[in-house]
């Protein structure tokens, strides 16, 4: 049998006691992770991946009324309104990608409704029409037609009651996502709904 | 040597300590005959007799790395034309680079990407660490202390290499691969890589010397280094498995075995302490111990089958590999994961399992979840350098052939990494 001295012994009883501290530790960390302390969005999207989209901080503040442009020529701070599935930026705008997009800001509380302007451009692939169904801060207000491969104007207004705090969540569904390759248009490999140039917020009309 | 002395070194390798029979009689005699013909390495606990020759290996360890560094510094110039030190540094940072010079100089962040979801969270904080502490020490700028961090752990790496390897062709043949080699690049610049090789060669080493109670310390930076660090546990259970079984005694009383040896228990409690702090500064950071992990879904990371993986990686796509623009090449990283599993496979032949089933589940972890970064995790392993270069060195030819193959082969990588090729990412 070893010969154990003294001062072995204390090693080996230190290390027994760094070690069982050690492992309390790991176990205390490994039950930390059956309880998560996270926002509901958080949640959704990392963990039971039921939602499509990233939790958001406030958004950018926006000041009625300014232009943003999304083309590539335009100041690139503008991506801090983008969320959620959005293209590079190109010459002529950015891409909505896959199923869900979302345009994100803070405004001032509105005293009456918004009207939201953008320039775009809707693809479908072979489809005549792209459908996006629109929606602020979780209510849905509308679903666009847009015609494949024409340039337009969409328009939305905006019930100062879903705007209320001033928080906008503007969330873009693509119904039918399409993939640009072959088609032409260029600006991303993933499938695509439409192609935001522009966009306005800004009192709407009384 | 004479065939009777080879006998004997057979004889005394592989029967004098009565290791069990695990492999079948085929396997064992490739190994034999390699082994008579003097030109395959032993397990790593061979004594070195280079290792005691520091001043030896320096002058192979430091010559080759400032040459290497000239070499990337010449190839990227003469590609940027522009031959300023900044120029370099800023042209090597590409891809997840750009993450840790964001860590370096902000920490971790409070919220993700909006638009893809994506946050710093997946990166180790080790590495990110060092570099902080060398930009505040030296008032560096962030790139160049990730710069700074990753080439100071490259050039001890080829030191602890030496301590490692036995002859002095294959420390060459390694400092090659590691300073020289294709993707060393990844060795240079604000990558994780570097370190990660260095602590994963240093817990071998001492692991094959057996002092476990600092190969349980260096573990634990390991895992505060990448995930797949904390595999090191494993690596540190085998080896005292071998050990034991060595000694004649049963498997089933080994548990019992490891909580008698205070070391063995230490080492095995201590390698995983980096990953569970990294944890527990997450639940305090975001309330999420394992967001290093949740995060992956940002990056398409999502668990399978990893031959399934691999096969259609390699069935898929083209062999225009990252030569084609803007695209990621699966079949590229495919050839990399494999070429990493055939010496993996050669590391278990050689009975080294502590390297073997380290670098297995190095590989194996990352490739349940996607196909993508392959060629860095495969490159970034150090058991896997090690044989290589031992492979290199075993004959003379290979050494002529082999070496200026993989300098050359490394340009059109350096000049593509440069460029910001989506299938080096």
């Amino acid at each position: 049998m070893e010969n154990k001295t003294p001062r072995s012994i204390k090693s080996g009883i230190l290390l027994y006691a760094m070690a069982l501290a050690f492992i309390a530790f790991e176990l205390f960390i490994l039950a930390l992770t059956r309880y998560p302390q996270v926002s509901e969005e958080y949640r959704a999207y990392y963990i039971t991946h039921t939602a499509p989209c990233p939790p958001l901080r406030r958004g950018r503040s926006y000041k009625l009324g300014t232009t943003v442009s999304l083309t590539s020529a335009a100041d690139p701070s503008a991506r801090n309104y983008l969320a959620c599935n959005w293209s590079k930026a190109n010459e002529e705008g950015t891409w909505t990608e896959k199923s869900y997009s979302k345009i994100y800001m803070s405004l001032r509380p509105p005293e009456g409704d918004l009207i939201m302007k953008l320039g775009i451009l809707g693809f479908a692939g072979e489809r005549n029409n792209q459908e996006i169904e629109v929606s602020v801060n979780g209510t849905v207000l509308t679903t666009w037609t847009l015609p494949t491969r024409q340039s337009g104007e969409a328009e939305l207004t905006i019930p100062q009651a879903v705007a209320s705090d001033g928080n906008l969540q503007v969330q873009f569904r693509t119904l039918h996502p399409s993939v640009l390759a072959g088609s032409g248009l260029s600006g991303s490999s993933n499938q695509v709904g439409m192609l935001v140039k522009w966009f306005l917020i800004d009192k709407a009309a009384r | 040597m004479a065939s009777t002395d080879i006998k004997n070194r057979v004889q005394r390798f592989y029967f004098k300590k009565d290791r069990p029979v695990l492999f079948a009689p085929p396997l064992r005699a490739i190994r034999d005959i390699l082994l008579i013909q003097g030109r395959l390495p032993g397990p790593s606990q061979r004594p070195s007799d280079f290792s005691h020759h520091t001043i030896n290996a320096a002058l192979i360890v430091l010559p080759l790395f400032i040459l290497s560094r000239i070499f990337m510094y010449a190839v990227l110039g003469i590609q940027a034309n522009d031959f300023s030190s900044h120029s370099f540094i800023t042209n090597l940072c590409r891809w997840d680079c750009v993450w840790y010079l964001g860590m370096t100089g902000g920490g971790y962040q409070v919220m993700p990407n909006a638009i893809n979801g994506q946050a710093n969270w997946a990166f180790f904080p080790l590495y990110p660490l060092i570099a902080g502490i060398i930009r505040s020490a030296f008032s560096l700028s962030a790139l160049t202390a990730l710069t700074v961090a990753s080439n100071a752990a490259a050039l001890a790496t080829g030191f602890v290499a030496a301590k490692i390897l036995r002859n002095r062709d294959a420390l060459i043949a390694f400092c090659v691969l590691l300073y020289f080699g294709p993707l060393s690049f990844y060795f240079a610049t604000g990558y994780t890589e570097s370190l990660f090789v260095l602590l994963t060669l240093a817990c071998f080493h001492v692991l094959s010397k057996r002092r476990y109670v600092a190969v349980g310390l260096l573990a634990a930076l390991l895992s505060a280094t990448r995930a797949v660090g904390v595999m090191m546990t494993v690596a540190i259970l085998i080896a005292a498995l071998q050990d034991h079984l060595k000694e004649g005694r049963s498997i089933q009383s080994f548990p019992r075995a490891v909580l008698q040896n205070p070391q063995i228990f230490f080492a095995l409690a201590t390698a995983p302490l980096g990953l569970f702090v990294y944890m527990g500064y997450l639940y305090l950071h975001l309330g999420d111990a394992l967001a290093f992990s949740h995060v992956q879904w940002a990056w398409f990371r999502q668990p399978g089958f990893p031959l399934k993986i691999l096969l259609e990686a390699l069935s898929t796509g083209d062999l225009g590999l990252f030569l084609r623009d803007g695209a990621f090449s699966a079949r590229w990283s495919a050839l990399w994961a494999t070429l990493a599993l055939i010496l993996t496979g050669y590391l278990v032949i050689l009975r080294r399992f502590p390297e073997a089933v380290f670098s297995f589940l190095a590989i194996i972890i990352p490739l349940s979840t996607h196909i993508m970064s392959m060629p860095r995790y495969a490159i970034g392993l150090a058991p896997l350098l090690i044989i290589a270069s031992q492979l290199i060195a075993s004959h003379k030819l290979s050494m002529r052939i082999s070496l200026p193959a993989l300098i050359l082969s490394n340009i059109p990588l350096l000049v593509l990494w440069q460029s910001k090729a989506v299938g080096l990412a």
